[in-house]
């Protein structure tokens, strides 16, 4: 997040795209409704119609894959009406004649068409957030997770730029991260091409500066993405996996083929907290390791805020926690780390990170601390590109549409897209333990629309066979109005009926996010 | 318009507050969205003049209503009307047809909308075949305003609950402009708003938060409803019968000076119930001789109400008292809504006040302490509940109330318990 | 944090004002209430029904304070400062009144059952306050939910829990029904949290300030408390459910958790926390959790070994690999909720120890 979350409180206006904010980020969602109930504008972007949704000022219920151009025809209007900030684009943007010549070619009467909304509402929308001084973008998985992700945020990140709606409290381009240590993940170096604190592989020196405290060479050749290493297992390039709480065989798109990739994987190490399909069906060593409440360390929220992980309970048995597992497989691999100390690792990464430098324990006691936090003495940072984008001037993205990776036909002419829930958590691991959210919410489900739940004489409750190119899964049917006739909404995080079973291979070609969002399916009553 | 023919008014729903005050307060306020509500919640026990005015003399009332929001530049304005009035639903309705027909109320009035009650409590008991007197008695109302007196008498069929009074919740604010009326020229949209149906919705605010469709729990003031009342607004809001006395004194209809007569309820053991208006300073003896016909045959007075439930209880032996607001204060109370009740032997005073307190702490809003906890157990006290004894600490908790309580109901109530005290069982005041 | 948030906006310093209390001249920023200046001046208000991160209520009237010119004693929460203003918060009356509130508030309150901190016991016992007399009881609330249990006993009727659904949540899942001895609190229409748009958050439990409200995960099948408040230890930690961070307390008796709270004004959660947050702890302590490592024996089936044998299979495994293959045909998958050190470590295991940069994680967002 550009912005700090304690900000959005104070937001006129809120862009919310592909986000269904009050189920997936309950409580950032509550400083939204409090600026809803302060009066704030809301624009929702979304197929569904949310609890935002509803209570928002105007809300594009648009076609699951069209973000590029309705976002386009926001610019478009913008450009056209004269609401843009002429001086933000001329002194701090650059590659701003390409962008508008994409833009132009998305009127808000085309957009509408491929996007299933009304021109009015686009135009209504693209004023309202171009002419509130205090508007911010939020987003989630209903962005990313399509085969034109990073465009999709490029459309936004335009956006911003365009109106100068960046890099001030309450102002930017907010991603909500879906898993608690995503952000913290990425800064320290869990990465294929950047070392750890965003520093590229690809260069020498700081290559050597790692290898010289690591005492070893740091490879040179980046190394293969989460998507890339999924398919490394069918062409060979990947034998072995260490998997320290994932569950792939679940949670990875077209659960088939990785299933089929992981019987040629010869040897895989699991460190989990429970057996999960990946470690019961494939695992050839299983590790127990410890729960959040089991071990000391820092997760790194959405809005960049390093906070500190406590100790309350030892883990049960014989789990070791997974600082002193992984330190022990280093010393069966002839390396020798010393005691393993959370805050020891900590002040490795730091040191190394200028980011980070100024991030240590002692200071995080209170409130944590949001980089980048260059030394000692820096405060963090709320709120990023203050007077002017960090990288010296914003970057225009000319962008187009691409159509999904698999469109919905005459075979198959339902368009599934899949979401969290308020009461689960993806795949359910721990939810699923908790009699009390099986209470609410017990079972997979889809949303239909009324009008084709009446077409095939589909009532609440009843059962369904969902089928895709890959596969099918059982389920039972919620009709609703929230969701567009041709459309299907389910939750991802039941294991018996495993959404993923259905999803395809679409990814997006730059960072490999899988195209979780639309799946073309058909029903079998 | 000169309103100096107003000053010596005081409202007539309880208060007491100057009339001219409250419209001069609205006008100063800025900005053209104001609104005036006529307060027609008659719920204080004893007290029946306002339904009577609404049967008898309808039009004075909105005409009076109408004068007030061009003085004070209010177009919204809406008559909050007690619910078990049903008959006098109609009787506004047709009113306001008459004046927007005359050109005095701007086209669209007498929309009927409906209040916000509290949740459990039906909105409205039925009144049929009660007259307005009978409708407004003390034991009416512990009998059947009381809510969970309300459930039981259903369970055995004895009252029967009418539908809530057709009408909507009150929309949020609307914008848009209301068209001036055709003959004064100044735009005032007149409707009705059935009320709540609680004894606490006549207290202003209570009003205003159940038009707002909230619980009818009063606010804290300031703010006061001047400044700003329904929606924020500035608002001017004065009982059915202040209104008429503002229009009669502003056309010059009355001949006597502002605020030199009331309407009084005369009720309980006289020969002829019924409002009249008499001057203020008459004595309750006069009252009942000269205009209520006299005590009824053979009744000996053991206690009387001044001015409704909330004035408390007096004894026989100050009949006599002026019922002016000095007369009154001077054995410790005040003319409240002018509603005279006369109770007669062997009626026991302390069931009296038992049954006025037992009415306060059922119509407690419960919003605050005092009020809400206080009441139940001077109610305990006046009954003598064996499982309740009398305590040392009623004292501060009579004080809690009066100093404590966010509103008139919780620091009045102390006053019915401090009467019977006073006047009835001196010998047993603690310590 | 809200400070930190606003020097970093750039927002200019609210304008102050000046007033006096307890015959001092105080000054506070305009817009203060006179409770945040009673706390500002270090004197010590009483209240029960405020809770700072809800609009000023002004219904238990223990914070009441004496005001130069008001016919009452006015609510210190419900007042907002003006300059010149003379206040009293401290005065042999205002002790009387609120002796007097909290013994009202005793005769109809029963003490909850200690899994939650109760603020009317605790002004009680410390002010040696009883109750003078006992009102009626309420009836018991039964609900089939497992997670917020409710006692109407020990409810005061401060309207907190109602109004944190109303005003934060939203969700309007508790209401304020009837009056006078019939006022209660109920779940919406009286039906089970589970029936009504209640999304189980707690947050009532968070701010009820006796214990009416509680967890119910603290409470045996049977109805004994496994611990009271006072006994737990507690733990401040980061939730693990999302991106956003939530600070909580986890509260352990015994090696046990015994529930989870956050306590209001900590972190960008301010206090709240959602469903999973606060109640989906019993995965902890769930017997699916491993215990032992295990290895797969030639028959293809898990088994239990040591940690000696499980490192053993490791070496001989990424050692075979590596020989055959080379570094680069193994990779590393981190889930995105470990910590940042157990990451950045495994991303050292992959790059210093084997070799590879073939490290990443599902973390799209």
């Amino acid at each position: 997040m550009t912005n700090s979350i304690a900000e959005i409180e104070d937001a006129d206006c809120m862009l919310v795209v592909g986000s269904n904010t009050t189920e997936a980020h309950p409580v950032l969602a509550l400083r939204m409704k409090k600026a809803l109930r302060r009066g704030a504008a809301l624009i929702v972007v979304d197929p569904r119609r949310t609890w935002l949704a509803e209570r928002a000022t105007i809300h594009l219920q648009l076609r699951p894959g069209t973000d590029i151009p309705l976002m386009n025809a926001f610019a478009y209007v913008i450009l056209q009406e004269g609401l843009a900030d002429f001086a933000y684009v001329e002194n701090l943007t650059e590659n701003f004649e390409a962008f508008a010549a994409a833009a132009q070619e998305w009127s808000p009467e085309r957009a509408a068409e491929l996007c299933g909304v009304d021109a009015e509402q686009i135009r209504r929308a693209a004023r309202l957030y171009a002419q509130t001084e205090k508007a911010g973008i939020y987003y989630t998985l209903g962005v990313t997770e399509h085969v034109c992700g990073v465009d999709n945020v490029r459309s936004l990140s335009n956006l911003a730029l365009l109106t100068g709606h960046l890099g001030r409290s309450s102002v930017g381009v907010n991603p909500l991260r879906g898993q608690n240590n995503v952000q913290g993940c990425n800064d320290v170096g869990n990465n294929p091409v950047f070392l750890p604190g965003y520093q590229l592989v690809e260069d020498e020196a700081t290559r050597a500066k790692f290898g010289q405290a690591w005492d070893c060479t740091v490879p040179a050749a980046p190394g293969l993405r989460l998507d890339q290493m999924m398919d490394g297992m069918h062409d060979g390039r990947i034998k072995a996996f260490y998997v320290m709480g994932e569950d792939p065989v679940v949670s990875e798109p077209h659960a088939k083929q990785i299933e089929s990739g992981f019987e040629k994987v010869e040897f895989v190490v699991c460190q989990d907290i429970f057996l999960n399909e990946t470690s019961r069906r494939y695992a050839d060593v299983v590790l127990p390791s410890t729960c959040f409440a089991e071990k000391d360390g820092t997760f790194t929220n959405s809005e960049r805020r390093v906070q500190r992980v406590r100790k309350a309970l030892d883990p049960p048995g014989q789990a070791r926690s997974d600082l002193r597992i992984l330190f022990e497989v280093a010393q069966a691999l002839g390396v020798d780390w010393g005691e393993p100390d959370a805050e020891k690792v900590w002040n490795e990464f730091a040191d190394l990170s200028p980011k980070f430098f100024g991030i240590r324990y002692p200071r995080l006691e209170e409130r944590g601390l949001q980089w980048p936090c260059p030394d000692s003495s820096h405060p963090g940072t709320p709120f990023l590109h203050e007077g002017a984008p960090l990288r010296g001037k914003g970057l225009f993205y000319p962008v187009d549409h691409v159509p999904a990776w698999e469109e919905p036909c005459a075979d198959y002419p339902f368009l599934l897209t899949t979401g969290r829930t308020l009461y689960h958590y993806n795949a359910a691991t721990q939810t699923a333990r908790s009699d009390g959210h099986l209470d609410k919410q017990a079972r997979c489900f889809v949303e239909i629309s009324p009008d084709d739940a009446r077409e095939m004489a589909l009532d609440s409750g009843s059962t369904l066979r969902v089928e895709s190119r890959r596969g099918a899964i059982e389920v039972e049917v919620k009709v609703t109005d929230a969701v567009h006739p041709g459309v299907l909404w389910m939750p991802m995080h039941f294991a018996e009926a495993r959404a993923n079973v259905l999803t395809g291979d679409g990814k997006d070609p730059e960072i490999g996010t899988p195209e979780y969002k639309v799946t073309a399916v058909r029903l079998v009553r | 318009m000169d309103i100096r023919c107003l000053e010596g008014l005081r409202g007539c729903g309880g208060a007491g507050f100057a009339a001219a005050f409250k419209w001069e307060a609205v006008r100063r306020e800025a900005g053209g969205d104001k609104v005036v509500i006529c307060n027609a919640d008659e719920g204080e026990p004893g007290t029946f003049k306002d339904g009577w005015l609404l049967r008898h003399h309808v039009q004075t009332i909105l005409r009076g209503m109408q004068k007030a929001a061009q003085h004070c530049g209010a177009t919204r304005g809406f008559v909050y009307l007690r619910p078990e009035y049903q008959a006098h639903g109609g009787i506004l309705l047709e009113a306001i047809a008459a004046l927007v027909e005359e050109g005095l109320l701007s086209a669209g009035s007498g929309q009927v909308y409906a209040a916000q009650s509290f949740p459990g409590r039906p909105a409205v008991l039925a009144s049929s075949g009660l007259s307005d007197c009978a409708l407004a008695s003390l034991d009416w109302h512990v009998q059947h305003g009381a809510q969970e007196l309300v459930g039981q008498a259903t369970a055995q069929g004895g009252v029967e609950l009418a539908p809530p009074s057709h009408g909507y919740a009150l929309p949020p604010r609307e914008s848009g402009p209301i068209p001036p009326a055709p003959s004064s020229g100044h735009p005032f949209r007149l409707d009705l708003c059935w009320g709540g149906g609680a004894y606490i919705c006549g207290e202003e605010t209570a009003l205003l938060e159940s038009m707002e469709g909230r619980r009818p729990q009063p606010r804290h003031k300031p703010p006061f409803p001047t400044q700003s009342g329904l929606w924020g607004l500035p608002t001017l809001i004065n009982n059915v019968e202040t209104f008429w006395w503002a229009e009669r004194l502003l056309t010059g209809d009355c001949k006597t000076p502002a605020g030199s007569h009331r309407l009084y309820s005369v009720s309980g053991a006289v020969q002829r119930p019924g409002v009249y208006e008499a001057p203020v300073g008459l004595s309750a003896r006069a009252l009942v001789e000269d205009f209520a016909g006299g005590l009824r045959e053979g009744a000996e007075v053991s206690c009387w109400i001044p001015g409704g439930a909330a004035t408390g209880i007096l004894p026989g032996s100050l009949l006599d008292t002026p019922l002016s607001p000095d007369g009154l204060s001077a054995v410790g109370t005040a003319p409240g809504t002018a509603a005279v009740v006369i109770y007669s032997q062997p009626t026991d005073p302390r069931t009296i006040a038992a049954q006025i307190m037992r009415f306060f702490a059922q119509e407690s809003c419960s919003q605050c302490t005092p009020c809400r906890l206080g009441c139940r157990a001077a109610a305990a006290w006046l009954e003598g509940s064996e499982a309740f004894p009398q305590v040392e600490v009623e004292a501060q908790w009579l004080e809690a109330m009066e100093l404590g309580s966010i509103c008139g109901l919780g620091f009045t109530a102390p006053l019915v318990l401090r009467q019977w005290r006073r006047w009835f069982c001196s010998a047993e005041v603690p310590a | 944090m809200a400070t930190l948030v606003l020097l970093g906006g750039g927002a200019c310093m609210k304008s102050k004002i000046t007033f006096t209390l307890d015959g001092q001249t105080i000054e506070v920023p305009a817009g203060s209430t006179l409770l945040e200046a009673c706390r500002q001046a270090g004197s010590e208000v009483p209240t029960l029904c405020h809770d700072d991160r809800l609009h000023p209520y002004g219904g238990c009237r223990m914070c009441l304070v004496e005001m130069e010119g008001a016919p009452r004693l006015v609510p210190a929460c419900k007042t907002q400062v003006q300059a010149d203003m003379q206040v009293r918060s401290q005065s042999e009356k205002l002790e009387r009144v609120r002796t007097t509130i909290a013994q009202m508030l005793l005769s109809e309150h029963t003490p909850g059952n200690g899994v939650q901190e109760d603020q009317l016991q605790s002004y009680a016992k410390k002010n040696k306050v009883e109750a003078p007399l006992r009102f009626a009881s309420s009836a018991a609330w039964e609900d089939r939910n497992r997670f917020l249990g409710f006692d109407p006993q020990a409810c005061i009727l401060c309207d907190r829990c109602v109004r944190y659904c109303d005003e934060v949540m939203q969700c309007s899942a508790l209401e304020h029904v009837g009056q006078g001895s019939q006022a209660r609190i109920q779940p919406t229409n009286g039906q089970s949290f589970l029936d009504t748009s209640c999304e189980l958050c707690g947050g009532c439990i968070s701010t009820c300030p006796t214990g009416a409200l509680y967890e119910k995960q603290a409470v045996d099948a049977d109805g004994k408390v496994k611990a009271r408040v006072e006994q737990t230890e507690k733990t401040r930690t980061v939730c693990t459910f999302c991106g956003v961070g939530c600070v909580l307390d986890v509260h352990t008796h015994q090696r046990q958790v015994v529930k989870i709270s956050a306590e209001a004004g900590v972190g960008s959660n301010d206090g709240h926390l959602c469903n999973k947050g606060r109640f989906a702890w019993q995965f902890i302590h769930h017997p699916d959790r491993l215990q032992q490592p295990l290895l797969r024996n030639a028959d293809g089936h898990l088994q239990a070994a040591s940690w000696e044998q499980a490192y053993a299979r490791i070496r001989e495994g990424f050692t075979r690999i590596q020989n055959q293959y080379g570094s680069d045909s193994i990779g590393f998958l981190a889930s995105s909720r470990c910590t940042n050190e157990d990451v950045y470590t495994l991303q050292k295991l992959a790059r210093a120890v084997i070799g590879t940069n073939n490290v990443h994680s599902c973390a799209a967002t």
